[in-house]
């Protein structure tokens, strides 16, 4: 039975401990808060939302966690829940943005930069060129990346997150990869794009 | 066909990524508070994390972010679509206090929305886009004037984030530019998080 389901002594992709869910009661919204965090934060900056916004958008997202709680199976890693949540937060923010803009005629609202390919590659920035490489991935691709490649999450995982086909999520990451690897490459400045 | 990523600097790259230790104590603390703000979220009188700000004094700290679009609080069948929210002005929020009314509780099943639009938005909006053409025309009394007519008949208004971003950049454009810069500090003061930040910024950088 899936609720019998224990993940405890994991760790994900970084080492870091897996959420411990198991069975029985789900856990209380300030638990999910303390354990789930972290984790939010930086799957929405993964994702595009900018410094900052990241708190804003962390607000939403734990304010729909609250909402949902009872949608949520103890019985699944809490993780690709969190991100699932995060990622139609972060594409309801990209979306008022474009709103925002173009409810007057803005034109010149552009995010602020990302740090420039020199910038990325000085010593101590890789976790920058990072993230203006995932800038190269659509929204639903790179929340695939980000959950298989830095969260350690699996495909039916994210499927099961995100409601879509797990070949989807196969097919996603295969493009995901590729672009991510083709974009890192062109901000190193040793390929065309 | 092989892993993209397979390649050793990448994986060296994608390792220092998933080291990232997140965000500091104090926004974990900041946003706690406000959620105690916006829910009736059990246990929000006690501490907020390891930060040691209590949820009180932290949504004090959320407040000041002013107004801001886009609460996201509902999700509708099939995950597709989004209610959004656009609460008033921190000050017209109800202060923190858990045990009273709150916004939204688990198992709602759908929240009201705010019309997207309606009569005084279209009058509010079509006096901005009028300030707008004027600016981008040349004409900076003309859009001054608009600004004014705005800001008369909507002192409240819902698009006063857009009015004092277009004032920033007319009093920059007349070369008023300490006005315009004492503008932009109030604008990025009372709107730290607008998207028009980088317009506004970019308005008072100009020679």
């Amino acid at each position: 039975m899936i609720l019998a389901r224990r993940r405890f002594g994991m760790t994900d992709a970084a080492g870091r401990p897996q959420l411990p869910v198991v069975t029985a009661a789900p856990p209380s919204f300030r638990v999910i808060y303390d354990t789930g965090f972290a984790h939010v934060w930086r799957t929405l900056r993964r994702l595009g939302v900018e410094e900052r916004d990241l708190e804003d958008a962390a607000h939403e997202v734990f304010v729909v966690v609250h909402r949902r709680l009872g949608d949520y199976d103890p019985g699944r890693p809490l993780r690709p829940w969190l991100s699932g949540i995060a990622w139609r937060v972060a594409a309801d923010e990209r979306r008022r943005a474009r709103h925002h803009r173009e409810r007057l005629g803005v034109e010149d609202t552009a995010p602020c930069p990302a740090p420039g390919p020199e910038q990325a590659l000085a010593a101590g920035q890789a976790r920058a060129l990072v993230h203006r490489a995932l800038q190269a991935l659509d929204l639903d691709r790179r929340v695939v990346f980000v959950m298989a490649e830095l969260d350690g999450a699996t495909a039916p995982e994210i499927a099961d997150a995100l409601g879509v086909p797990v070949n989807t999520v196969y097919s996603r990451l295969r493009v995901a990869r590729q672009r991510f690897a083709d974009a890192v490459r062109r901000l190193r400045g040793g390929e065309a794009a | 066909m092989g892993n993209p990523l397979e390649d050793q600097e990448l994986q060296e790259l994608l390792a220092v990524e998933r080291a990232d230790a997140g965000p500091d104590d104090g926004a974990r603390a900041r946003v706690w508070g406000r959620l105690a703000g916006t829910l009736a979220v059990p246990g929000a009188g006690g501490q907020a994390g390891p930060g040691g700000a209590t949820p009180m004094a932290a949504a004090k700290v959320g407040g000041g972010l002013a107004v801001k679009v886009g609460l996201v609080v509902g999700l509708a069948a099939g995950g597709g679509a989004w209610v959004a929210l656009r609460p008033g002005p921190a000050s017209e929020r109800p202060s923190v206090a858990p045990s009273v009314a709150p916004a939204i509780a688990p198992g709602t099943a759908s929240a009201p929305s705010v019309p997207p639009s309606d009569a005084s938005l279209a009058a509010e909006r079509r006096l901005l886009i009028e300030a707008m053409q004027a600016l981008r025309g040349g004409r900076l009394e003309a859009a001054e004037a608009a600004l004014g007519r705005h800001a008369a008949r909507f002192p409240a208004g819902r698009l006063g984030e857009e009015r004092a971003a277009l004032g920033v950049q007319v009093l920059a454009a007349r070369g008023r530019v300490d006005e315009a810069r004492a503008a932009a500090d109030a604008f990025l003061a009372r709107y730290p998080g607008s998207v028009l930040r980088a317009t506004v910024e970019a308005a008072v950088q100009k020679p």
